[in-house]
């Protein structure tokens, strides 16, 4: 047959089938469009890192003087003169940074927290690490702030809190300093604690201001701490970081001199994407399978319709390659349509996905371009996959015989099941028999039918159970953290003291506290006998107590520790088992750092791995009887938390007074900036969804177009006949929901226990499919599936009876 | 030994179709040698396996025992693909039920088959021809769903004739067609047959039979008859419909 015959014979095809053909393009779009999007994250991230660090001058080497010790402006320059070849310093430039504490309350709430002056040299630069303020945002310091009480409050800070811009701030003298603005810098894009804590800008404000200024705050005038340098190109770092050492250690500060990488903000910032690229890629390559499943599918679905056509084609002799030419003309059309469908969705999804990012990790450049190899990479297969799925029928039709493919009714001797339906007693009527005789009569196409629909609900589920993994997850947070108090308030010392000092027994006896418990709070490992130890956070609490206990999961039984579910887990333990536990311990001559074999005594629910919890009376593990660095606190009866961080938090030896509600807050908001990928993916599941259900109900009431036309014939009103439709869709759709359903919950298990094991390690994560989530699927899968024929009810009353019934298609 | 002048040659062929545990034999050890150039009709009442016969000959179906020869190719013992050449080659259906392809026109129809069948160039021609040969000439660009049942079946024998294969299988050709165009589709067939094609047709009208050169009588899948019309010959003009 001659090309230019089959290609019009094909867009007459494309006529009639526009829609179908446009829907599973959309399909093959929406997956190959989030796909790229989503696999493109790590990139952007990447690309968005070096640009920000780069626009506001992240520095290469940076000398730290040791706490307390400062010295002359001008002396750490100078300094850099005796490097053995100074011209390896590009830029450097001197800073005067010193812990404090903030007062940023507001009229309807108390903010106090620990923070930080980090004054700059404003009037001849800063050229290395500025000080950026993004438009709306008030505006950065400029060279006459020098000296001035004005200073740029840390973004992410202030976000937190929700501060205007109107306000100001108090540093520890009680000094008022207006707030111009809210921003950022390179060390503080991404809040972290000293011992490296997440997401601590709940509970850490940086407030960056002129170096005069600084100086002026903290009495230290003409004095600088801190000397960032940028290296020229090319210069080894290590090597330089090495020289800088030496030269600046006769300044007799206690000088540290730390890299990039040394910088937990810097670092994490990289080392994040890494184990967050791994989650999202394996995230957009089952949305890509779910649609192109579906797709797949339904293209397989469009052309088994042509079955008898083929057989015809069979019996006039048309070869196989012949054959296969019209229907994959629709499968490239498919493709075709959806690849250029694709990049819109693309586009669109970087759209919904870029504001996640510059809300989460707000920097001062977010590159989130389209990206053409990842794009390439899954249109690849939605180009491929509705090809093979227009030739894969061809393929089986040519396997049968000719009078099997033109039989106008399936006249096979199988009859499917519906032997079955024979022994059914129910319902009477043929006529009511016949959407479930549809349904068993024609296994196969049930099958397909039921999977089409059920990768779509699969998918969804997947990614609406997802959020509810999170949700459940904070919710377990909750109730392990805030317990039977959720106003009780963590009180952080400065430095390490035992009961009964003056310092505990003023904040035992405060005004507005009415109990309280003391705790240790030590860093340390856990591991059994040779694996792999992990870090942990050792609270060494009184285990009975009114004020906060650990939520038990198991036990507690016996003398011993309190893991996490998870801890226990990974270690493969249970109540009753020794552990390893690497941690500090008081010497004679200091602290030193020792194993002890412990028993495990419980099980907390946690969801953090790194909880251990263990009763103070066995303290002197760590030869630290009494030993005391944090009090957990209730407020007394007509006293708030905020009460009690007025009163508390001006003490002399007091680091932080934080309400345990703020810290499960953080989690939850950090934990919220993940999970709003989700909420954008949402969208776009929930229309592939609906293509996917939809399409495939439509393709199967186009296949019975003749059996609609022959009861029309027999006076069967539309109303009637689409009644019948409406319940062989139901049929359909309650197969392919729970298909979907128990598919997208495994999915569920399989993402939250293995795949963000890898991501996450220190959370274990609930799996969670809610009841909202079910009966959003059950909504989609069999309600929407249902309706769908009522869709065609304008093509049904319009259609051409005789017509339809002359042609025996 | 292959016999250039037999057309069609069966032996011992059964078909067997197993139902709900039992077996169906739509045809039972039929054998039988059509010539080139015959004219033969099969005869039967429905269900007799007059229509599981033709599918034989024309390569659509295989017999489940026996062998089946068409144009001296051993059709039980040809591989599939093989099977397409055949078909596209050697013979010439016309379905009882029309099989039309409902979104080409009557005339592409026809076209179509032609291309199907080899000939490239001039193939809306011969289309044309072909149509215009069963009276169709003014339908050519109606689609199926546009035309009686009866054109349908007219478009149908006219996409078999404008293949030019050999050997011409039509199964109840005339069954919708007035007497007019039953008289002329036959006078077609015939003069098929006249120009050398070898052409099988279907009908339980027995008084279509008697055009034929050769009548076979089929019932319960066995062959009863086998012989000229009862009658002898008749001219298509003497048929009383
Ligand atoms: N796929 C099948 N499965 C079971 N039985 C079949 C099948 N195909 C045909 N038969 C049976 O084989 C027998 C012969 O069928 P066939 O179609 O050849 O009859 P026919 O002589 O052409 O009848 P008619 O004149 O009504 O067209 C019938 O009894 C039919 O029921
Ligand atoms: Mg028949």
């Amino acid at each position: 047959m001659r090309l230019g015959f089959v290609l019009r014979w094909s867009l007459r095809d494309l006529r009639r089938k526009w829609l179908q053909v446009a829907a599973i393009a959309l399909v093959i779009a929406i997956g190959t469009g989030v796909y790229s999007a989503l696999s493109s994250t790590a990139t952007w991230r990447r690309e968005s890192n070096d640009a920000s660090f780069a626009a506001t001058g992240m520095y290469d080497l940076r000398v730290v003087a040791t706490e307390g010790l400062s010295t002359e402006r001008g002396a750490l320059l100078a300094a850099l003169d005796r490097l053995p070849d100074p011209t390896i310093v590009d830029v450097a430039e001197e800073r005067l940074v010193v812990d404090t504490q903030v007062d940023a309350s507001t009229a309807d709430e108390t903010i106090l927290v620990p923070g930080r002056i980090v004054g700059l040299d404003v009037a001849s630069g800063p050229q290395l690490t500025s000080v950026w303020v993004e438009d709306g945002r008030g505006r950065t310091l400029a060279a006459d702030d020098d000296g001035r009480p004005v200073v740029v409050l840390e973004r992410n800070f202030a976000d937190f809190y929700d501060l205007g811009l109107d306000g100001s701030v108090r540093t520890s003298g009680g000094r008022e300093l207006e707030v111009v603005g809210h921003g950022s810098g390179p060390e503080y894009f991404f809040v972290t604690t000293e011992d490296g804590g997440f997401f601590a800008q709940a509970n850490f404000a940086a407030l960056f201001t002129s170096l005069a200024t600084a100086q002026d705050l903290t009495g230290r005038p003409g004095q600088v701490n801190d000397l960032v340098i940028a290296l020229r190109d090319g210069v080894d770092t290590a090597a330089a970081q090495a020289e800088v050492e030496r030269a600046v250690e006769s300044l007799g500060l206690g000088t540290t001199v730390m890299t990039r990488d040394d910088e937990d903000a810097y670092r994490l910032l990289y080392d994040d994407i890494e184990g967050d690229r791994k989650f999202w890629n394996v995230l957009a390559a089952l949305i890509l399978a779910g649609a192109a499943f579906g797709a797949f599918n339904l293209s397989s679905r469009m052309v088994e319709a042509q079955r008898r056509e083929i057989g015809i084609a069979m019996a006039l002799g048309m070869s196989r390659r012949q054959l296969a030419i019209r229907p994959m003309l629709v499968g490239v059309e498919i493709a075709v349509v959806g690849v250029v469908f694709g990049v819109l969705v693309g586009l669109l999804a970087i759209a919904g996905l870029r504001p996640v990012y510059t809300s989460f990790l707000p920097m001062p450049v977010w590159i989130t371009d389209f990206q053409p190899a990842n794009f390439v990479r899954g249109a690849a297969l939605g180009f491929v996959l509705p090809i093979l799925a227009t030739a894969w029928p061809v393929w089986r039709a040519v396997r049968v015989t000719p009078v099997d493919a033109i039989a106008t009714v399936h006249r096979s001797a199988r009859s499917g099941l519906s032997p079955l339906l024979r022994r059914l007693p129910w319902p009477r009527s043929a006529f009511r028999r016949m959407p479930l005789g549809n349904v068993l009569r024609t296994p196969r196409r049930t099958i397909l039918t039921a999977l089409g629909i059920g990768a779509a609900v699969a998918t969804l589920v997947a990614i609406f159970g997802m959020l509810d993994s999170f949700v459940a997850t904070m919710d377990r947070n909750d109730e392990h953290v805030l317990g039977a108090h959720p106003d009780r308030v963590v009180v952080g010392l400065q430095s390490l003291t035992v009961e009964g000092d003056p310092l505990v027994v003023r904040i035992e006896g405060a005004d507005s506290v009415a109990m309280s418990e003391p705790v240790l709070q030590l860093g340390g490992t856990l591991a059994r006998d040779g694996g792999e130890p992990f870090d942990v956070l050792i609270e060494a609490v009184p285990l009975e107590s009114e004020v906060w206990v650990p939520a038990y999961a198991a036990g507690p039984t016996g003398r011993g520790i309190v893991i996490s579910e998870s801890a226990a887990g990974d270690l493969g333990v249970g109540i009753g088992d020794e552990v390893t536990l690497t941690h500090p311990v008081r010497t004679a001559t200091g602290i030193g750092i020792t194993e002890s074999t412990v028993r495990v005594a419980g099980i907390h629910v946690s969801p953090f791995r790194f909880n251990v919890y263990l009763d103070r009376s066995e303290l002197a593990l760590f030869g630290a009887e009494g030993a005391i660095n944090q009090l957990s606190v209730l407020p007394a009866a007509g006293s708030t938390p905020d009460d009690v961080e007025r009163e508390l938090f001006g003490l002399d030896g007091v680091s932080s007074v934080q309400p345990v509600a703020a810290s499960t807050s953080i989690v939850r908001d950090s934990i919220d900036d993940f999970t709003a990928i989700f909420r954008v993916l949402q969208l776009f599941i929930l229309v592939l969804a609906l293509l996917i259900a939809y399409n495939a109900t439509s393709i199967n009431a186009d296949e019975r177009a003749r059996e609609r036309a022959t009861l029309f014939a027999f006076g069967l009103p539309v109303r009637r006949v689409l009644g019948l439709e409406v319940v062989e869709g139901l049929l359909y759709g309650l197969l392919g929901t729970a298909v979907g359903v128990g598919l997208g919950a495994v999915i569920v298990r399989w993402l939250t226990t293995s795949v963000l094991q890898s991501t996450l390690p220190d959370l274990q994560l609930d799996v969670a499919v809610s009841a909202e989530t079910i009966l959003t699927a059950v909504v989609l899968g069999v309600l929407a599936v249902g309706i769908a024929p009522l869709l065609t009810v304008r093509r049904l009353r319009r259609m051409d009876v005789p017509g339809t019934l002359r042609v025996v298609e | 030994m292959v016999d250039t002048s037999v057309a069609v040659r069966l032996e011992g062929v059964s078909r067997r179709y197993d139902v709900g545990g039992g077996e169906v034999y739509a045809l039972r050890d039929v054998s039988l040698v059509i010539d080139e150039g015959e004219f033969v009709v099969v005869l039967g009442p429905s269900g007799s396996g007059k229509s599981t016969l033709l599918n034989m000959i024309g390569a659509l179906d295989l017999p489940t025992e026996g062998t089946v020869e068409v144009g001296g190719q051993v059709l039980t013992e040809t591989r599939r693909a093989d099977l397409f050449a055949f078909r596209r080659s050697a013979v010439a259906f016309i379905f009882q039920t029309f099989n039309l392809f409902p979104t080409l026109t009557a005339l592409e129809n026809v076209q179509c088959a032609v291309e199907i069948s080899g000939h490239r160039a001039g193939a809306r021609e011969r289309a044309q021809v072909a149509l215009d040969r069963v009276g169709l000439h003014d339908r050519a660009l109606h689609y199926p769903s546009e035309l009686s049942g009866g054109e349908q079946q007219r478009v149908a024998i006219a996409r078999a004739l404008a293949t030019g294969n050999p050997v011409l299988v039509a199964d109840e050709p005339t069954g919708d067609l007035d007497y007019r165009t039953g008289v002329q589709v036959l006078e077609v067939l015939r003069q098929q047959a006249a120009a050398g094609h070898t052409v099988v047709v279907v009908t339980h009208n027995r008084e279509i039979s008697r055009v034929a050169d050769r009548v076979i009588e089929l019932s319960s899948g066995r062959i009863v008859s086998d012989g000229p019309p009862a009658g002898g010959r008749a001219d298509v003009s003497e048929l009383h419909w």
